[in-house]
């Protein structure tokens, strides 16, 4: 796992950036967006500063997940106006990687998953309707209109802060949990499940004072 | 204690605290019932609610305690109410905080206590609900109402707010899926001792009572049933070795005939008692029809002379009026007990009416393997299991009294 140094196009400072599925690269000196071109960083823009949260997570926070370490590489906020939440970057390997839910304490690991089934209109949409993803059933839970505040670290994707977007939380029986964004024509899905902060064995976390 | 922000509420001036980190998205003053928007920079006041502190939060806001092994900060406290057959019932949910870990409810109804957190795996629902293995039984649909709020929500909780409630339980456990227009919420609670709130929090003084039986209080009559069958297997595996040990050997068999005009009395052959001091049997067959007698027997040991005697009575009648009947048996079959071994006779002299003759035959039996102390055993085990029994169903009515499906209502179960 090669460590690629590099320096900001925009303010010099030294970016690594590790994992090789990572396209964006927020500056952490002057939150320039760079965009990654194989070896070389293009600034496209500046990130939007994020919001002050609770979150216990910080970017190199280690942990596991199945058996499988992982790094916290990055990191995406939203806000669905009552609070935010974050999809934390998990490189395994600094090869592949999956997202970590985060809010209010509680975690969702997901990956992106190609389904086979046409997704159902969001305006079809209410809790309780039933969603087939690759043949087995997902029951709607939640639906949540969502801006992105920004981001930071290596990310896999471009992301347009401010840009909104509505998600859609399904559960399975089985406990799978499964998220649909309808910010994209067709919708992303995501698949995992949710899981309990004891399970993924945190170390670096943040403190928080007084706890 | 916790780092918590501070500001000065902006309806009344009082202290006011954010313990719940970013997570707050409301305040609710306690002197003055103002609903302040946490998010907002300028602390808009949201709602006014009443001004008078109606409840006292039993785990005052700020405390913190721990509950099964998890350090939980109280920041929040909603009074809930559902309308049951025009008759209002009343709760206390209280937020729970932990950083790491999120938040959990705390609900204590009529002084049962419950630590609830909503749900990882969507249960299964189809009658009952299926959830990590378990079944829960459907106990109650309501309508619950936000009647109202003080502290600190991660949402913007107002009094008024409604959502359709469904619990489940399997003791000492609950699940329940709350409905609101834009959220389906499952969560599962486990019941607490009050005594558990009360040292975990350290809060003084007593917990309020308990009244009647919680939804998903343990019902604490149990356990006896599987005590019973351990003890009746190990009286039974007891009455098998026994009876396996027995020698039940025929030592005597003859058959006379009865006349009334002739000397009855018979003493047999002798024969011979072995092995350990046990019992004898002697059984008794004659052609008794519509006819009785009466045998006077003894057991006569032939070295020492001394007898034992008893009396045996055999009456066999039947008949038909208004269909068959028939009362006692020609047959019969007695006991002695404690027989040492030896050589014995018996003595026989049987008496009937007047006239009459008929025909018996006397069998000896010896060491015979006996179930009347098994069935006694069997008995006297059974009562305390019967009687734990009867205060567990006692329990288990009284609780689903409170649902929507009370037991002997003839209400089905879905």
């Amino acid at each position: 796992m090669p460590v690629h140094k590099a320096s900001c196009p925009s303010c010099g400072a030294p970016v690594d950036f590790r994992s090789s599925a990572a396209l964006l690269v927020v500056c952490a000196h002057c939150r320039s967006t760079l965009l990654r071109k194989d070896m070389n960083l293009e600034t496209i823009g500046r990130m939007a500063d994020l919001l002050k949260d609770a979150s216990p997570l910080q970017l190199g926070t280690e942990g596991k997940y199945q058996g499988k370490p992982f790094t916290v590489a990055g990191r995406v906020q939203m806000d669905y106006g009552e609070g935010t939440w974050n999809e934390w970057v998990l490189a395994y390997d600094w090869e592949h990687h999956a997202w970590l839910g985060e809010a209010q304490g509680r975690y969702m690991v997901t990956e992106e998953i190609p389904v086979k089934e046409t997704l159902p209109a969001l305006e079809g949409l209410a809790p309780g309707a039933e969603v087939v993803l690759n043949g087995a059933r997902f029951e709607v839970i939640d639906i949540q209109d969502a801006r992105c505040v920004g981001g930071e670290g290596e990310l896999p994707q471009r992301i347009q802060p401010g840009f909104e977007t509505t998600v859609v939380d399904l559960a399975c029986p089985d406990g799978r949990f499964a998220t649909l964004d309808y910010g994209d024509d067709p919708p992303r899905v995501y698949l995992g499940r949710q899981v309990p902060f004891e399970a993924l064995g945190f170390k670096g976390l943040r403190g928080i004072e007084g706890w | 204690m916790a780092e918590a922000r501070s500001f000065a509420c902006p309806s009344c001036g009082s202290a006011l605290a954010i313990r719940g980190l970013e997570n707050t998205a409301l305040v609710v003053c306690g002197q003055c019932g103002a609903a302040i928007d946490a998010k907002d920079p300028n602390l808009k006041v949201l709602a006014k609610y009443r001004s008078n502190a109606k409840y006292q939060p039993l785990i005052p806001l700020g405390s913190r305690g721990k509950l099964r092994g998890a350090d939980l900060e109280c920041i929040g406290f909603l009074r809930r109410e559902v309308v049951i057959e025009r008759v209002p019932y009343r709760w206390s949910e209280y937020l729970l905080f932990n950083p790491y870990t999120g938040f959990r409810w705390l609900t204590e109804s009529q002084g049962h206590w419950a630590l609830v957190e909503t749900v990882r795996e969507l249960p299964q629902v189809a009658g009952a609900a299926r959830h990590g293995g378990k079944t829960y039984k459907h106990f109650q649909k309501a309508w619950a109402d936000v009647v109202y709020v003080l502290g600190e929500f991660p949402w913007r909780v107002t009094v008024g707010e409604e959502a359709s409630i469904d619990d489940y339980v399997c003791p000492p456990f609950v699940l329940s899926r709350e409905k609101s227009k834009d959220e389906t919420v499952w969560s599962h609670g486990e019941h607490l001792e009050p005594r558990e709130v009360w040292e975990g929090f350290k809060i003084t003084g007593l917990p309020p009572g308990r009244k009647g039986v919680g939804a998903c209080q343990p019902n604490p009559h149990r356990g006896l049933g599987t005590l019973f069958l351990v003890f009746a297997g190990l009286a039974l595996l007891v009455q098998i070795a026994t009876a396996s040990l027995s020698q039940k050997k025929r030592v005597f068999s003859g058959s006379y005939d009865y006349a009334a005009q002739s000397e009855n009395a018979k003493v047999t052959e002798p024969f011979e008692l072995t092995g350990r001091t046990s019992n004898v049997g002697i059984r008794i067959s004659t052609n008794l029809n519509n006819a009785w007698a009466y045998f006077s027997l003894a057991l006569i040991n032939e070295k020492t002379g001394k007898a034992l005697d008893f009396g045996r009575s055999v009456s066999y009648y039947h008949g038909y009026d208004d269909g068959h009947w028939s009362e006692g048996s020609a047959r019969d079959e007695v006991y002695l007990g404690n027989i040492q071994a030896g050589i014995y006779s018996l003595r026989i002299e049987p008496e009937s009416d007047p006239g009459k003759t008929f025909r018996y035959g006397v069998e000896v039996w010896r060491d015979v393997p006996r179930w009347n102390l098994f069935w006694l055993a069997l008995l006297l085990l059974a009562l305390p299991a019967l009687v734990q029994w009867i205060r567990w169903y006692r329990f288990e009515s009284a609780r689903w009294e409170e649902s929507d499906h009370p037991w002997g209502g003839g209400d089905d179960d879905e």
